[in-house]
Formats: C-alpha cells, sequence, structure tokens
C-alpha cells in the first residue's frame, strides 16, 4: 500500500508508536520527518490563535516523495500518517482512516493495564492496525 | 427497555459495592486520612485519564475553559451518573468553579441526617470522584485541585482550583 509510516505521539510529544511501511529508506528520515510534522501541528493548535474545531488538521507539509498528514486529539495526542506520493486518496478517506485509528488508540488507552503517555506493545493494537490498514485502500 | 433500567440498576448496584470496598480497604490499610484521601485521589484520577481519552474522542475541540467545565457538568455527569449538576458557580479571576449536585449518585444511600460522624464518614466517599473529576481535567490539559463537600446528603458540592498557569 502507499503508507510510509504511522506515528502516535503523546502529549509532550514523547514518541508512543511508530511503525514503517516499505521503507528503504533508514528509519532515521522517517523519525526526522513525523518531527518536522510536529512544529507544523504545534502552529495549527496553538492556544493563542483561533483552534480549529476539528481534530483532523489535513496534510501539514509536502516532502518529494511524502506527503504528512496529522490529527490532534482533544488530549493532545498526536496521530501522523505518512504517505508516499503514489497514493491518490481522498480527503474524506483519510478523515475516516484517522479516525479509525484514533478509534483503536482509544482502546488501547482505556485497557487498565497500560499506563497513559507510555509506549504501546501491545499485539492486538498491532493487529488492529493491520486490519485497518489492509481494509481502506490508502 | 424495561432490560436496560435492568441492566442499569445492576450496573449501579455493582458500582456501589466496589466503592463501598474500596474505601473501606484504602481507611484501613492508611496511616491517617490525607493518606487515604491521596489514595482514592490516585485511583480516580487514572480513572478520570482514561474516561477523557474514551469520551473526548467524540467531541470537537474545546474553545475556552468554561467550555470544559460545563462540558464536565453537562456531558461527563450525563454519562457517569446520568443527570447533570444542578449549579455551577464560578469565580474567573481565581478560576474557582464549584460543581453543585443536589442527589449525587454515590451518596444516595448514605443515611441522611445532618450530625458531623455521618458528615465527615461520608466525605470519604467523595475522594473517588474527586479524583475522576482531577483526572478528566488533566487529560484536557488542565491542572486543577479539587476538593469535596458535603452539604445534606445526598446533596455535595465539587470544588475546583485551576492553577493560573493553564492556558487560556
Amino acid at each position: 500500500s502507499n503508507v510510509a509510516a504511522l506515528a502516535i505521539l503523546g502529549k509532550f510529544n514523547n514518541p508512543l508508536w511508530l511503525k514503517t511501511y516499505n521503507c528503504e529508506e533508514v528509519g532515521l528520515k522517517i523519525q526526522y520527518i513525523v518531527h518536522s510534522a510536529l512544529d507544523v501541528i504545534e502552529e495549527k493548535v496553538k492556544p493563542k490563535k483561533k483552534v480549529p474545531s476539528q481534530m483532523f488538521l489535513r496534510d501539514l507539509y509536502a516532502t518529494e516523495e511524502f506527503v504528512v498528514y496529522g490529527y490532534c486529539t482533544n488530549t493532545n495526542i498526536k496521530l501522523i500518517l505518512v504517505l508516499r506520493d503514489t497514493s491518490n486518496a481522498r480527503e474524506q478517506e483519510i478523515t475516516q482512516f484517522f479516525q479509525r485509528f484514533h478509534a483503536i488508540y482509544v482502546e488501547t488507552a482505556i485497557n487498565p493495564f497500560y499506563d497513559l503517555q507510555t509506549s504501546i506493545e501491545s499485539p492486538s493494537f498491532e493487529r488492529k492496525i493491520e486490519e485497518r490498514l489492509n481494509m481502506n485502500a490508502l | 427497555m424495561a432490560r436496560h433500567i435492568h441492566e442499569r440498576f445492576v450496573k449501579s448496584s455493582c458500582m456501589d459495592y466496589i466503592l463501598i470496598e474500596m474505601v473501606s480497604l484504602v481507611t484501613d490499610t492508611s496511616a491517617n486520612d490525607e493518606v487515604a484521601f491521596h489514595k482514592l485521589e490516585q485511583i480516580g484520577f487514572r480513572v478520570g485519564q482514561k474516561l477523557c481519552e474514551r469520551y473526548t474522542s467524540e467531541t470537537p475541540r474545546f474553545q475556552k475553559e468554561l467550555d470544559v467545565v460545563r462540558y464536565l457538568c453537562k456531558d461527563i455527569w450525563n454519562l457517569l451518573f446520568n443527570r447533570r449538576i444542578n449549579h455551577l458557580r464560578s469565580i474567573k479571576k481565581k478560576g474557582v468553579y464549584v460543581l453543585q449536585d443536589n442527589e449525587f449518585e454515590w451518596l444516595r444511600h448514605v443515611s441522611s441526617d445532618s450530625t458531623e460522624n455521618t458528615r465527615i464518614l461520608a466525605e470519604k466517599y467523595l475522594y473517588f470522584p474527586c479524583g475522576i473529576i482531577k483526572g478528566i481535567m488533566d487529560g484536557l490539559n488542565f491542572k486543577c485541585y479539587v476538593s469535596a463537600e458535603i452539604l445534606t446528603p445526598p446533596t455535595c458540592t465539587f470544588t475546583l482550583k485551576l492553577a493560573s498557569t493553564n492556558l487560556e
């Protein structure tokens, strides 16, 4: 598929989960991309400006091969999707994907054995993400 | 519809029992009242944070502090206790909000005379919901201090003191 990477970052911009797909490039490049995306998210969610009423922040920025999409929840959890240029997914599909992604995160978050703001290591979480990616053709 | 009512009754009874046991266990294993408050508040805090993740996933972003408190009074109280906060007072300058519930669910079965003893003993049952409120506010990035007071059971008030370093 055209998904290059998915990431979840916590309240303090700490990485909670990161997964790259079919990436020949070193993971570091993806991490750099995700980090730069954070700056854009901070800009969009800055409290002094008018706060966006939606959680989906649309595309944050684009490099030669990737487009980065962001989504910020009410609890300041950031979900990031790095899509290859070859994808022709519509914005509606991406929004829908983010909503499902958020729901999967919530399922892990409410697990009493999971401490919030720590890295996610649940196999069922991974499985659900896989299923979701297979269902959505991004 | 009848089944739904029965289910709700079973669920709320279970919640009452576990709350009674929890308060009893924590007070027995705590050196004093302060420690018991802290422990019960911590449990509530954790629960509150998780509830926040779950419930705020379906709401739009909040614009102002007052919106968040209103959300707490209406939606959260509705989800947890099937009712709303009866009265909300605020002292905006100091960031203090007082939430009054005239029939707090978890105090409904507490005997309703207002002698000092009953009030002191029953206040322990409010530590856990204080923690829940604190946890929900923390999830939405508002650090606050929550305390509770019983007027005449089951009427009680929760006082939220928001830290002045919070962003507007």
